[in-house]
């Protein structure tokens, strides 16, 4: 408990008396400043632009396989379709990680601090469903270099259609695929916060919806 | 002419005032406050070719070094947590033992400041700063990003919350 009753004045008064006491203080060497390895916005965000930019090398790369697969392939369904597939991912890919890098360039540190922060909690936003785009499809993806050389084989050994236990595990990846979606839209509904916030560690579900939370409170502080 | 480092340095000293406080408001420890101080001059002066020099200086130095102070606050882990007034800010600036002084009442109101200070979000401390330095609402609309009856209407609902919240702190 204090001594004194503060009043709202009283807060600007000690504020003056505040000033005067920093003034006093030349501890800071703000001349420094051109040394100073400059952290902050721009360091925390280095790793992400070269992480935004191998996956786009990774898009490419597998725009190209995907391209060599249905093109010299295209006599053989499945050959074509998985082909098909990995063309569509790798593009997938390359336009997920694009839009990152379009939010990073859209952060500026003389902006505004409101639009600074929505920006910066979109990106966040955008990071995490890039990761999605990029992270769920390999549900199935894998299957593809299986697909490829059991096609191979058969094509050499005159068989025809996938064996049993692809069109199986196809299904299965499938349908895990859209169970970690299912899931994922279940968590978000009232009254599961706890098992939610369990799940939040291993999850990239929790770390969207506190981006979205962030985006959120961001705007309602905008427009009360 | 100056070069761009001279213009800067003296722009920089004249208005050191901003970093510091900016620095207090955010930061807790000396340690940190000394860390984010000379993080904000930096990025002050890597963001300086992009100056406009027929703006204010102050409302774009305010912005840079709040922007900087938010995110440093944010990497540093969510807002800082409520702290009781009885405890020592041992790390905030010259505080004295209770000898009955003006100094010590000072001190006291410091306390509470800093009290008040901690329980804001990292936006509302940049209002509450920016409220204590007598800026215009034209400015804080300016260096928040908001309308300046949007700021008239969140100033009246921090001034309003900070009354209870000193309340509180009365309340034995």
């Amino acid at each position: 408990m204090m001594d004194i009753t503060m009043k709202l004045d009283d807060l600007k008064q000690a504020w003056q008396s505040l000033d005067k006491r920093l003034q006093q203080q030349s501890a800071l060497d703000l001349a420094a400043f051109r040394e100073r390895k400059v952290g902050g916005i721009r360091i925390s965000l280095r790793p992400l632009f070269w992480g935004q930019l191998l996956q786009i090398l990774f898009g490419i790369v597998t725009v190209v396989a995907g391209v060599w697969l249905w093109k010299h392939f295209s006599a053989i369904t499945a050959i074509l379709v998985a082909g098909i597939l990995v063309h569509l991912y790798g593009v997938a890919t390359i336009i997920a990680s694009g839009t990152v890098l379009g939010g990073i360039s859209r952060i500026d540190r003389s902006l505004p601090v409101l639009e600074l922060q929505q920006r910066l909690a979109k990106l966040r936003k955008t990071y995490i469903l890039s990761g999605a785009v990029v992270g769920l499809p390999w549900w199935v993806l894998w299957l593809v270099p299986v697909i490829v050389v059991v096609s191979l084989k058969n094509a050499q050994t005159g068989v025809t259609g996938l064996p049993g236990w692809i069109w199986v595990s196809l299904a299965a990846c499938t349908f895990g695929m859209l169970a970690t979606l299912v899931f994922d839209r279940w968590l978000k509904r009232p009254g599961r916060e706890a098992l939610a916030k369990r799940m939040e560690d291993s999850a990239a579900g929790g770390s969207l919806r506190r981006a979205q939370a962030e985006l959120d409170e961001l705007k309602r502080y905008a427009e009360e | 002419m100056d070069s761009p480092h001279t213009r800067f340095a003296t722009l920089l000293d004249e208005h050191r005032g901003i970093v510091l406080k900016v620095a207090n408001t955010y930061c807790r420890h000396a340690e940190d406050r000394r860390d984010l101080a000379q993080e904000i001059a930096a990025q002050l002066w890597r963001a300086f070719p992009g100056y406009d020099a027929a703006r204010p200086f102050s409302t774009w130095m305010y912005r840079i070094a709040l922007n900087v102070a938010i995110s440093h606050l944010r990497n540093a882990g969510s807002r800082a947590p409520v702290v009781p007034l009885d405890e020592e800010h041992d790390t905030h600036p010259g505080f004295t033992v209770d000898d009955g002084s003006a100094q010590h009442e000072t001190d006291q109101r410091l306390r509470a400041l800093y009290a008040v200070i901690d329980r804001q979000s990292p936006i509302d401390r940049a209002l509450l700063l920016l409220w204590l330095e007598d800026r215009s609402q034209r400015e804080i609309a300016d260096v928040i990003g908001i309308t300046e009856s949007n700021v008239s209407t969140k100033l009246n609902r921090l001034k309003q919350r900070i009354r209870e919240q000193l309340a509180e702190l009365d309340t034995p």
